[in-house]
């Protein structure tokens, strides 16, 4: 079973508890980036349906399709509840757009500690 | 895409108010590149340029929903103006202000101008104002009541009128929270309007020919059957037992058979005459004519019946007096009502025919008697054909009531009216109006 998948631009992981991890790396988020991510994501996650850590820290921009992409149905049909690691203030920015623009229709939360935001994942586990 | 790290704060300051200002002028596509340094200043700058994206994008979005909504629309209101052209009915839609917000081509016609030119105008413009309350109110209703009303009307022009039958609907906001209009549709009903006056003419005709056929029947089976009997019963004894006669007996039975004659021949008389006038075969021929002496030639007639009951029959009509009428009918008229007087008059009674002026054009001639008079449930039933009232004279004399009818017909012809005033036991005036001499 794959645990772990590296794209060009995400890192896709399963943590011990099962919680999904995806690490932004690349500075600018396009819509074709994410495309690939989501393929890994199913992968690692087998189809079920997971809580996501998704890290931020190093986003610099999405693009507004990018944006819609993460809050259409295909991705948020993969996902029970979405904790966001932010740190500058550029990635907090982003966060806030995806929140206030996208509303995902889970419970969705921005943390600049990573631990505490598997604490709360921890919550929407099965 | 990187920027140079050592450009200053005050430099991407400027930056940031150069992009708000461009944003704020429309231009959705400027972005800003942010700096190395990661610091609240490039987090301005990356929202500011996901902001310009969302706007544009936004934008886009609600210009091409502008774009398909106006196409819809010109699309529904070229179906409408189709629809509404084709339609032979008239449509129009009016504001509160009773101006006219559209108008179908089969409306406008109506005016003889082309849509364009009336909408915008007011109805008080182009209805004369006898007609503009009578227009306004249902259309002020459906306004204030929200419910459709229907109206059938004649609208009169002055040179012509047409029937209308219009409904008019409320046009709502499509939150239904106001009316903003009234929706009008009418058509032209002139024809069936026409159509209907003329069954319901045709029916009123039928129904007093289906009256006028009865009283003849009647008439017949029982006003002409009984003199009728009596005259064959008299006629069969004289013809069986004339031996037996004494010559006074002969003489009374022939009086008596004289008498049946003449009823019989007055009756036929009249029912001859009725039945030219239903046919329409009699003709009205009026000219200057002395009413004194058409009296007195009428009281002629029937001076031998009323020195028999010693009634005094009085002309107090002016010498010489003149109307304008047909001779015969109104000596049928005058004949009838002496006769009358005479049958409902007891024995030792008077008569009297007498004029007086009724207006400037017009004279009033009454026949006048100390007679039985007539039951006041009864006045009203004399002259019509559909009532049925006949009763015996003081000496048992027969009567049909034809007569009065006949008098009725005969002073209408004339342009006149005739009518009855009386009380039981105080006798009877019938009166009647003549154009005098033109």
């Amino acid at each position: 079973m794959n645990n772990e998948i590296t794209t060009s631009s995400h890192k896709i992981l399963q943590l011990d508890d099962g919680i999904i991890k995806l690490i932004c790396f690349t500075r600018d988020e396009t819509i074709e980036k994410a495309r690939i991510a989501l393929d890994a994501f199913k992968i690692i996650s087998e189809g079920k349906k997971n809580p996501l850590l998704v890290d931020i820290r190093q986003q610099k921009s999405i693009s507004r399709e990018a944006r819609l992409f993460y809050s259409g149905k295909e991705f948020t049909d993969q996902v029970t509840s979405l904790a966001f690691v932010v740190e500058s203030a550029i990635s907090k920015v982003l966060a806030n757009f995806f929140l206030g623009l996208n509303k995902p229709p889970y419970p969705t939360r921005l943390f600049t500690n990573e631990d505490e935001a598997i604490e709360w994942l921890k919550n929407y586990l099965k | 895409m990187k920027q140079n790290f050592n450009i200053s704060n005050d430099e991407r300051i400027s930056k940031i108010l150069n992009a708000i200002m461009g944003v704020s002028a429309g231009d959705y596509q400027i972005r800003l590149i942010p700096s190395e340094k990661e610091d609240d200043i490039d987090a301005i700058m990356v929202g500011l340029n996901m902001l310009a994206e969302e706007i544009q994008s936004t934008k886009y979005s609600l210009e091409e929903l502008l774009k398909e909504k106006t196409d819809n629309l010109s699309k529904s209101e070229s179906k409408f103006h189709t629809l509404a052209n084709f339609a032979s009915e008239q449509i129009f839609i009016i504001n509160k202000d009773f101006v006219i917000e559209y108008m179908n081509e089969s409306a406008a016609k109506a005016f003889n101008a082309p849509p364009d030119y009336l909408i915008g105008k007011s109805i008080d413009e182009l209805f004369p104002p006898q007609e503009l309350e009578r227009m306004k109110a249902p259309m002020a209703k459906a306004f204030n009541t929200g419910i459709t009303q229907h109206v059938e009307r004649e609208i009169k022009f002055p040179h012509n009128s047409l029937w209308v039958s219009t409904s008019y609907a409320p046009v709502w906001f499509s939150d239904r929270s106001q009316i903003t209009s009234v929706l009008g549709i009418s058509r032209d009903i002139t024809e069936r309007k026409r159509a209907e006056n003329e069954i319901k003419e045709k029916n009123e005709q039928l129904i007093k020919l289906n009256a006028e056929k009865d009283k003849f029947f009647s008439i017949i089976a029982h006003d002409l059957k009984g003199p009728f009997n009596g005259f064959l019963n008299l006629t069969e004894l004289m013809a069986d037992s004339n031996e037996k006669f004494s010559p006074d007996e002969f003489i009374e039975y022939s009086k008596l058979l004289n008498e049946a004659a003449r009823s019989l021949y007055k009756l036929l008389e009249n029912l001859l005459e009725w039945a030219q006038v239903q046919k329409g075969a009699i003709n009205f021929t009026p000219k200057d004519s002395d009413l004194s002496k058409m009296v007195s030639q009428s009281i002629e007639t029937i001076f031998q019946r009323a020195l028999q009951k010693r009634i005094s029959i009085i002309n107090e009509i002016v010498h010489a007096q003149k109307v304008y009428a047909d001779e015969k009918m109104i000596s049928t008229v005058l004949r009838n009502l002496l006769s009358n007087a005479v049958k409902f008059t007891r024995t030792d009674g008077k008569a009297i025919v007498k004029s007086g002026s009724f207006d400037n054009d017009t004279i009033e001639v009454s026949v006048e008697d100390n007679g039985v008079g007539i039951a006041e449930k009864d006045i009203h039933k004399l002259f019509k054909i559909e009532e049925k009232v006949s009763s015996k004279g003081t000496d048992g004399e027969s009567s049909t009531g034809l007569g009065l009818l006949l008098c009725k017909e005969f002073i209408e012809m004339h342009g006149g009216k005739i009518w009855v005033e009386s009380e039981l036991g105080k006798g009877s005036k019938f009166k009647f109006t003549l154009h005098k001499t033109i």
